[in-house]
């Protein structure tokens, strides 16, 4: 009985599925980023976020409102010198 | 802190009522900058306020009270607002650029350092600061001046 013949010697078949997997795989990736860039005024979000980090950004909180703001002003305002990120807790229970 | 919890039923936050006395502390503006301007200007402002610097931590090292480093910190902050409006006023453009770019990238230095050229040069410039990498060997070239920093 003769061998069956190769059809093609790259496999050009499954290319095409090949794409629209990286095509849905893309759209995705990109539609996360902007959500991320959204929810974050604009910018990526944070990642790897260790100690150090974390009080700093709670600093820039008390200092502009939103861990997302940036200012370089000189001094700070009035209000930073009595501010904290203590939560008041309404007591319950 | 093992032992904070998110708050339930959150009403705001703490704002403390009562001020320093002015026998205890004559109060210093604070430095109104965020973390990125701070980062970028980080070893320009080691290398400006080093004797503060050094006062303060050896101060540190004796005590952990914070009533007993006032004085040593005091000077550490009007020595960093004198660096931080000699910026604004010589390099605020290549400043803001550098710091926008770290914000962008996560505040990792070595995304950004085409801005960070231009800003050592005009810092260099103008004030006459460098940026010293503390630890590195001799003969080494520091990470920062490396052409092509991700080969060997």
């Amino acid at each position: 009985m003769p061998h069956a013949r190769q059809r093609w010697l790259v496999p050009l078949e499954p290319l095409f599925p090949l794409l629209v997997i990286g095509a849905v795989g893309t759209v995705m990736r990109w539609g996360v980023a902007k959500y991320q860039k959204y929810e974050n005024f604009g910018k990526p979000k944070r990642w790897s976020v260790d100690r150090w980090d974390r009080r700093m950004m709670e600093r820039d909180s008390r200092l502009t409102g939103n861990v997302n703001f940036q200012r370089a002003e000189i001094e700070a305002p009035q209000a930073f010198l009595t501010n904290s990120a203590w939560e008041l807790e309404r007591p319950f229970m | 802190m093992t032992t904070h919890r998110e708050g339930t039923f959150v009403e705001g936050l703490w704002v403390e009522p009562a001020q320093l006395s002015s026998e205890t502390a004559p109060t210093v503006a604070e430095v109104g900058c965020t973390s990125a301007p701070l980062e970028s200007m980080a070893f320009h402002f080691a290398s400006f306020c080093k004797k503060y610097n050094d006062d303060y931590v050896k101060c540190k090292n004796e005590s952990q009270d914070p009533k007993h480093c006032l004085k040593e910190g005091r000077k550490v902050t009007r020595c960093a607002l004198d660096l931080i409006g000699k910026l604004k006023e010589n390099c605020d453009a290549q400043w803001t650029k550098h710091w926008e770019c770290l914000d962008m990238n996560n505040h990792t230095l070595f995304k950004c350092r085409k801005e960070e050229k231009e800003f050592n040069d005009c810092v260099f410039k103008r004030l006459g600061l460098t940026k010293v990498i503390p630890e590195t060997p001799e003969g080494a070239t520091p990470i920062h001046l490396k052409e092509k920093p991700l080969y060997k």
